[in-house]
C-alpha cells in the first residue's frame, strides 16, 4: 500500500477513477451473480404468464428477443454514427435521443423474457446452446448495468464505454442467437 | 440530488423485473393450487419407497403399490402436452405427446411409489404413484412438465395402446384448450428447459 502513491504519477486521479471503476463494476456483478445463482437455486416452475395471441411462451419470448437485438443493432449504428466511425456521415442532432431510446426499448423488452426464463426455466447447463445462453444471459444484465452506472461518470477512459457497450451488445446477440435464433430455426418462424 | 437518467432506466427494469416476478409467482401459485398438491417440485419424500414404511396404512399401501398396474393419462400442468404412463408391477413406461407427436418415450422402474424413467435426449420422469394417481414431472426435448394424472380404469402394458391414449389425451387438450394457459407447452424460446430441481439433464 504504501508504495502505491509513487507508483503511479497522478495518484489522487488514477485512484478515484479506479474507484469509479470498481463500485459499478462490482455492481454489475453482483447483478450477473445474482440471476444466475437465482436461476439455479430456483425450482423451475416450467410454467408463468402467457401473453395472448402468441401459441406459445417460447414463441413470445423469441419474438421479443428478436425486438430488443434489433433495437441493440440501431445502438451499435447510432454509437457508430455518435464516435465519427462511420465516414461521410455527420451525427445528427437527434442521435442521441436515438441511442438512449433505443438502449431502453431494448432492455426493458429484455427484462420480461428474463424473468420468464429465470422464474420458468433457470439456468441450465444440458447442452452447450442452454449453458452458453445461460451464462450469455447474465453477463448482458451484468455488462448493461456496469455501462449504465459509469455512463454519467466524467473522467473515464475513452474506450471504456465502447467496450462496455460492445459487451453488452455482443451478450445480447449471443442470447438471441441461442434462444430465439435457434426456435426459430427448431420449430420455424411462428406467432 | 439529480438522479441521472441511466440510473433511471435500470430501476426501471429492476422495478419491471420484480413487478412480472411477483406476477408470476401469483399466476403459478394460482395454477398449481387447485388441482394437485404439489405438482412442481420433485416427488413426494413421504412416498419414499426406500424407507422403511413408518405406519400401518402406509404399509398396506405399499404392498398395494407393489402389485398396481395401472395406466396414468393426463394434461401436464398449463396444457399444451400430455403425458400417459403405464405402470406394471416394477416396470413402467411413459411417453409425452404435443399433438400428435411422441415429444418422448421413457421407461424404467416402478418401485414402490416412485418412478424413474429415462429416455432418449436426456428425457427424465420423476413421480410419485399410487392407485389413485400418478404425480411428479417429466423433462422432455428440454422442456419440464409438471403433471398430476389420474389412474384410468384401464391397465395396459402395451407400448401403443399408451402411446395412442397419450396422443388422444393431446389432442382432445389441443382442442379444448386452444385459448388456455400455454405454460407447458414452453418450447423454451430460450430453450432452458426445466428441471434443475433434480440435476435434469445439466450434467
Amino acid at each position: 500500500m504504501t508504495a502505491q502513491p509513487e507508483a503511479s504519477a497522478p495518484p489522487e486521479q488514477a485512484a478515484s477513477g479506479a474507484a469509479k471503476l470498481v463500485v459499478p463494476c462490482l455492481i454489475g456483478a453482483l447483478v450477473a451473480l445474482t440471476l444466475g445463482v437465482f436461476g439455479r437455486l430456483h425450482h423451475p416452475t416450467g410454467i408463468s404468464i402467457n401473453i395472448a395471441g402468441f401459441s406459445s411462451i417460447g414463441s413470445v419470448k423469441a419474438w421479443l428477443a428478436t425486438v430488443a437485438t434489433v433495437f441493440a443493432l440501431i445502438q451499435v449504428g447510432s454509437a457508430l454514427v455518435i464516435y465519427g466511425k462511420i465516414p461521410r456521415v455527420s451525427a445528427p442532432s437527434w442521435i442521441g435521443g436515438l441511442h438512449r431510446w433505443s438502449g431502453r426499448i431494448a432492455f426493458i423488452v429484455a427484462v420480461p423474457i428474463a424473468v420468464q426464463c429465470l422464474y420458468a426455466l433457470g439456468f441450465q447447463t444440458f447442452s452447450a446452446r442452454v449453458l452458453v445462453h445461460s451464462i450469455l444471459g447474465c453477463l448482458f444484465f451484468g455488462s448493461f448495468t456496469v455501462k449504465m452506472l459509469i455512463l454519467p461518470k466524467r473522467d473515464m477512459p475513452s474506450w471504456l464505454l465502447p467496450v462496455l457497450g460492445g459487451l453488452a451488445f455482443t451478450a445480447l446477440t449471443g442470447v438471441w442467437l441461442t434462444s430465439a435464433y435457434w426456435f426459430f430455426s427448431t420449430y420455424g418462424i411462428k406467432r | 440530488m439529480r438522479v441521472k437518467s441511466p440510473t433511471i432506466t435500470l430501476l426501471t427494469g429492476a422495478g419491471l423485473g420484480i413487478a412480472l416476478l411477483i406476477a408470476s409467482m401469483l399466476a403459478t401459485a394460482h395454477a398449481t393450487a387447485p388441482s394437485a398438491p404439489a405438482p412442481t417440485h420433485s416427488p413426494a419424500p413421504t412416498e419414499d419407497a426406500g424407507s422403511p414404511p413408518a405406519s400401518p396404512s402406509q404399509t398396506s399401501s405399499a404392498h398395494a403399490k407393489a402389485s398396481i398396474r395401472a395406466t396414468y393419462v393426463a394434461q401436464v400442468q398449463g396444457g399444451g402436452a400430455a403425458v400417459a404412463i403405464s405402470v406394471s408391477g416394477q416396470q413402467a413406461s411413459a411417453y409425452v405427446c404435443k399433438g400428435s407427436v411422441v415429444e418422448a418415450h421413457l421407461s424404467g422402474a416402478a418401485d414402490g411409489g416412485n418412478l424413474t424413467l429415462t429416455g432418449r435426449d436426456h428425457a427424465q420422469l420423476h413421480a410419485t404413484y399410487n392407485v389413485r394417481k400418478a404425480v411428479g414431472d417429466v423433462l422432455a426435448n428440454g422442456i419440464r412438465y409438471a403433471f398430476s394424472a389420474p389412474a384410468s380404469g384401464k391397465s395396459s402394458a402395451k407400448h401403443e395402446s399408451v402411446r395412442s391414449r397419450c396422443v388422444g389425451e393431446s389432442q382432445v387438450g389441443t382442442a379444448a384448450g386452444q385459448s388456455g394457459g400455454n405454460g407447458g407447452d414452453d418450447h423454451s424460446g430460450d430453450g432452458h428447459g426445466g428441471d434443475s430441481g433434480h440435476g435434469g439433464g445439466g450434467h
